[in-house]
């Protein structure tokens, strides 16, 4: 008695059940059948599988035949590892801003802002490569002799003391990237006849900046900010000056608001320069929007 | 973005009990009216700001820090080193002079205290000079000035240092702990000595 299946017997009995056998079902032996190399990298040698002929012999983008490319030799350092977020402030000495102030470019009567110094053609600044505004450095602070009221974006503890010394009041304030081309060039804004934004708050890296009183930030406390003012005449050694007693106390007390961007324009205000009239809106929704 | 609301819950006082408040009003005014919803004013409740100074110390008081500069004589001249043209020209080197025993700004305990140390560096008045010429800037150095004088006055007060029970108890242990181990040495030398000797 034979148990089990004979081979032909299992053939005949799967003959029976599978289809029929076409091209389509059948496939080719393993080895008989080359890997073809179409995709990117699997052509190899110095060539690149483009052959050893001059005309057809280009190399691989980067590759520098026998040496270590020049983007991979090198290693990565830390240091200017996410510097494409990083905000920057170019620099504006009391050297330079005194020159600017004894050449006439800047009036003094009036407060500065960066669109003052921007308006001089003296700064170069681009909001578009991370520029955030104005950095003022202290160099020159013995001989800046001049009461001035500035906003800047960034302050030395030094630069501060060396314009509060001779009677002027320093700010720091923020402004955001869109606040920023606009102040840049305020005509090319008006000319859009867009409505004047509402400044954006700083980032969250920038709110101690911002909101602590010895660096006179826009969003600190006026009272804390008396105190420092009194801390830096004493570390500096100078007299406070007595703001009350200035005839220019009206112009130095000037600021803005938080949300404004320009002296005596509020957010919403259109401005059209032709016709030399400010359109404001009545619908109490968006005046409300702008306002908040 | 959400406008950031800083809570500021009580009105700020001075750290020292010796700085009173001077009038010094800093009262910001808006360009125009406009204001937002959320003005400063109403997240800073101060609608002025007076902070006044006590001049004279009496005789118990610490020093606070305040250093009024009339009573001080604040000259400055060139500095020495290099620096060409700017270190021959520019007057860097700030000097500063007062008389320490009519001194009555800074507190009795420390005036005295200082009298003693600085009691060579007197000039025959009686005057005490603290010179600097660190940096390259006037404004610099006067700060420098400042700090030092500071920093002197600062370091003549009378610091008690008070040690914690818990640290008596160690240096105690550690007192005890050095005298068994200087014995043991002691033990050790003299038996060294001993088996020198001849056996009698």
């Amino acid at each position: 008695m034979s148990f089990g299946k004979n081979v032909i017997e299992h053939a005949t009995d799967l003959l029976r059940v599978l289809p029929r056998l076409t091209i389509a079902n059948i496939g080719p032996i393993a080895k008989t059948k080359k890997k073809k190399l179409s995709r990117r990298g699997d052509a190899r040698g110095s060539t690149r599988g483009l052959g050893k002929k001059p005309r057809t012999a280009y190399f691989a983008v980067g590759s520098e035949t026998k040496k270590m490319p020049f983007f991979i030799k090198f290693p990565k350092e830390n240091y200017y590892k996410d510097y494409m977020f990083k905000r920057e402030y170019p620099p504006v000495s009391l050297v330079m801003l005194q020159t600017l102030i004894d050449l006439d470019r800047v009036d003094i009567s009036k407060p500065i802002d960066l669109a003052a110094i921007c308006k001089t053609g003296l700064y170069s600044f681009e909001p578009s490569e991370r520029h955030f505004g104005v950095n003022l450095t202290d160099e020159g602070a013995d001989i800046f002799k001049a009461k001035i009221n500035l906003e800047v974006q960034w302050a030395s503890e030094s630069a501060i003391a060396a314009i509060e010394r001779n009677g002027g009041v320093i700010t720091t304030a923020y402004y955001d990237v869109r606040s920023l081309h606009i102040l840049r060039n305020p005509q090319k804004f008006f000319e859009k006849g867009e409505s004047i934004p509402r400044r954006l708050n700083p980032p969250d890296d920038a709110v101690l900046f911002y909101t602590s009183a010895n660096t006179r930030g826009y969003l600190a406390d006026p009272e804390q900010i008396s105190w420092e003012r009194l801390v830096l005449a004493q570390k500096y050694g100078y007299k406070l000056p007595k703001l009350e007693d200035d005839p220019d106390y009206e112009m130095l007390m000037q600021r803005k608001d938080p949300r404004q961007i320009f002296y005596g324009l509020e957010p919403g205000w259109v401005v059209n320069l032709k016709d030399k009239i400010i359109l404001k809106s009545i619908d109490p929704t968006v005046n409300e929007y702008f306002k908040s | 973005m959400k406008l950031l609301i800083i809570e500021h819950k009580n009105r700020w006082v001075s750290n020292s009990d010796f700085i009173r408040r001077r009038r010094n009003k800093f009262k910001y005014k808006k360009n125009g009216s406009f204001r937002a919803d959320i003005p400063l004013e109403l997240i800073y409740k101060c609608s002025s700001t007076n902070i006044f100074i006590n001049v004279f110390g009496n005789g118990d008081q610490k020093f606070s820090g305040y250093i009024p500069l009339e009573k001080l004589q604040i000259t400055s001249c060139r500095s020495s080193g290099p620096g060409g043209q700017h270190a021959n020209k520019v007057n860097t080197k700030v000097e500063i002079r007062f008389h320490l025993e009519s001194a009555n700004w800074i507190p009795e305990n420390n005036r005295k205290k200082l009298l003693e140390l600085k009691k060579n560096q007197l000039t025959k008045e009686g005057h005490l000079i603290i010179r600097s010429d660190k940096t390259r800037s006037h404004h610099l150095n006067l700060a420098d000035v400042l700090q030092r004088l500071r920093c002197i006055i600062y370091n003549c007060e009378d610091v008690v240092t008070e040690i914690k029970p818990l640290k008596v108890h160690e240096i105690r242990k550690r007192q005890e702990k050095a005298n068994q181990e200087r014995l043991k040495e002691k033990r050790f030398k003299s038996a060294v000595k001993q088996s020198r000797r001849e056996f009698e």
